[in-house]
């Protein structure tokens, strides 16, 4: 179970203003408050709080397929943090642990299973449009070279498989047998892309 | 209390600052799911969910975000608040 988020810092400021009234009180849990209250770059926090909330839900989703959209109900905890990264834990139905990326321009994190941590690789990718949909096809495009150089097989052989539900997953065709299946995520927003992929233990 | 038409109106005046696929915004219907459809970026459901309590003096509560995903889920969610004030 595999769940990311990318947040441009640049694009939150002009997209959301997490000062206005009542905004913090609708997302943040009260010791996540008391987090972004305390700290010396707020903005910071709250962003790098949101993208561990999201990438909790999205790996959430990929098994329950339940949409809701309930911030509040999806706590995190801080395991450590350092000026480039930080670690943390988020409970929302089961423990997720969390791995974030913080730099001046975007904050990403993802999350995973406690249960099953496996082999994860995570890629960042500054776009140079902001338009959604060639954002969207950018970061897939990109996912897929990755994995056709990665796996030195043709780009024919790979596809990525994105049901209505939105759960993407990397299907690898083989020459004999079932294809393999790779859980993936991706986001995007403003000017920058992320994909991690889940590989399984034999795959690479 | 607004006609669903009137209320329709109303909600599309709010979230248009936060739309990101301009021709579903044009198509807006009660289906229309504003992640999926219009691509609203989920950190601004909670500016919708504001604004919708600014625009009619209502609170929406966790229970009824959580549901607010569609234009046919946020009209019920007003509706039942003007109705219970």
């Amino acid at each position: 179970m595999i769940g990311n988020d990318i947040v441009d810092l640049t694009r939150a400021r002009t997209e959301s203003n997490w000062q206005r009234k009542g905004y913090i009180q609708k997302i943040f849990t009260l010791q996540e408050q008391h987090l972004i209250d305390t700290a010396t770059n707020p903005e910071q926090i709250v962003w790098m709080l949101w993208s561990m909330k999201e990438s909790a839900y999205k790996a959430t989703f990929r098994q329950t397929r339940l949409r809701c959209f309930a911030p509040q109900k999806i706590s995190c905890q801080l395991t450590s943090i350092t000026e480039t990264e930080a670690t943390g834990s988020v409970f929302y139905g089961i423990t997720y642990q969390t791995k974030t990326l913080l730099t001046s321009n975007y904050i990403t994190s993802f999350a995973f299973a406690v249960a099953n941590p496996s082999n994860f690789y995570q890629h960042i990718i500054p776009l140079e449009c902001t338009d959604h949909s060639y954002q969207s096809a950018q970061v897939r495009q990109k996912l897929l070279q990755y994995c056709s150089r990665k796996l030195s097989t043709p780009n024919a052989t790979i596809y990525l498989s994105q049901q209505d539900d939105g759960v993407p997953e990397l299907i690898i065709a083989q020459p004999s047998g079932q294809p393999t299946v790779i859980p993936v995520s991706l986001s995007h927003h403003g000017y920058y892309g992320a994909f991690v992929i889940d590989w399984p233990a034999n795959a690479v | 209390m607004e006609t669903k038409d009137e209320l329709i109106t109303t909600l599309k005046t709010i979230v248009k600052p936060y739309v990101q696929d301009e021709q579903a915004f044009q198509n807006l219907t009660e289906d229309t799911d504003f992640i999926k459809d219009l691509k609203i970026n989920s950190a601004n459901l909670v500016d919708i969910a504001l604004d919708v309590e600014e625009a009619y003096d209502i609170e929406i509560d966790n229970e009824s975000m959580e549901r607010m995903l569609t234009v046919g889920s946020a009209i019920d969610i007003i509706r039942q608040k003007l109705e219970a004030k």
